[in-house]
């Protein structure tokens, strides 16, 4: 039986390696693009969800001037811890520690007193910092709360009382860019 | 059997001719237009991505100034800026009437031209912006300019959102 046709023997050796790296350099490609897209989508999301968590902060900040019974700003959180919590005073111009209460007491019956206090720490040598949110009740003794928002790049003082305006200001280094943000506030029996 | 045997003319079935240069011709057309395509719907979501990003930091800073106006003692308008147009020098001071103030939208990380990745982050500035307050019948607003850098076109946006009338 010598005439075997060409469809019964099957594919030779090269017809094989052939087939097989043309599958291997389209499969390579196809994997490489897939892995761009996917790093690229990371890249963007981790900048978006930084973004998106620091503008939360900032809303945080505004509501919690805007509705504070009274507020002060510590150049550090070694000054804060020095005052009492009664003894609330004209602060300081600029620094890194915004304490703001909030009284909500009802008609004839003693309220809950919480402090909301925003610390900035910051990084060192050059790396970025954190702010540290904490929600002290003060009155029920309930623990605290305590959230923390890294990747902050703050060269001057965080909180200010610039031109009388209750402020913060600060930026981040998310994967794409930098991003500036900037809180304006007053609170209401300031107004 | 030799497979490559040297051959004037290719007799046999058409398995055994290899690839017609129509063939190479339109599979290297298929593969051209499919790369394009991805890379144009890459460019597309590169371009929609930044226009939602930026349009998110004009609504956030038009909301920073809406506060700062609303907020402002009365003695700060009026005042002459000790650097007048560049919005990160005048922090703190609201805007008057007719004043104009510019910045930028966007900040993206400096690339290196050389490709020494230094250890002290840079940034560049990129989509500047025009905040003016106006005033209309109805009382003032904020307006906030900017044009949106698309790969092949620019568009200008404006967006305003409109303050509080002062007590």
């Amino acid at each position: 039986m010598e005439s075997i046709s060409r469809r019964q023997r099957g594919f030779t050796l090269v017809e094989l390696l052939a087939a097989i790296v043309s599958m291997v350099v389209v499969l390579g490609a196809a994997t490489g693009l897939a892995v761009a897209a996917i790093a690229r989508q990371k890249v963007a999301f981790d900048a978006s969800r930084l973004e998106a968590n620091h503008g939360e902060l900032a809303n945080t900040i505004s509501n919690a001037i805007k509705t504070a019974d009274c507020f002060q700003i510590f150049e550090s959180v070694n000054s804060a811890y020095m005052s009492q919590v009664s003894s609330y005073g004209a602060g300081a111009p600029s620094g890194d520690y915004l304490s703001c209460q909030h009284n909500f007491s009802l008609s004839n019956q003693p309220g809950e007193i919480i402090e909301q206090d925003f610390e900035f720490v910051r990084g060192m040598a050059g790396a970025s910092g954190a702010l540290v949110q904490r929600i002290r009740f003060l009155s029920t003794g309930r623990p605290e709360i305590r959230r923390e928002f890294p990747g902050i790049i703050s060269t001057g003082p965080f909180f200010s009382m610039k031109n009388g305006i209750p402020q913060a200001h600060w930026s981040i280094a998310t994967t794409l860019d930098r991003v500036d943000f900037n809180v304006y506030a007053m609170p209401l029996s300031m107004r | 059997m030799f497979l490559f045997h040297k051959s004037p003319k290719i007799q046999g079935p058409r398995w055994q001719a290899g690839f017609s240069l129509i063939e190479v011709l339109a599979s290297a057309a298929v593969l051209s237009l499919a790369t394009l395509g991805i890379t144009s719907t890459w460019r597309l979501a590169d371009d929609k991505a930044l226009a939602a990003r930026l349009d998110d930091r004009a609504m956030r800073i038009l909301a920073e100034y809406a506060e700062l106006q609303n907020f402002a003692p009365k003695y700060l308008f009026g005042q002459p800026n000790s650097s007048p147009g560049a919005d990160f020098e005048n922090q703190g001071l609201p805007l008057n009437t007719g004043e104009t103030r510019s910045g930028f939208l966007y900040h993206p990380r400096h690339v290196d031209p050389i490709g020494l990745n230094s250890a002290a982050t840079s940034f560049d500035d990129a989509v500047p912006y025009r905040l003016t307050v106006i005033s209309d019948g109805q009382g003032q607003l904020v307006r906030l300019t900017y044009e949106l850098p698309l790969s092949n076109a620019k568009a200008t946006v404006v967006k305003q959102i409109r303050l509080n009338p002062r007590q």
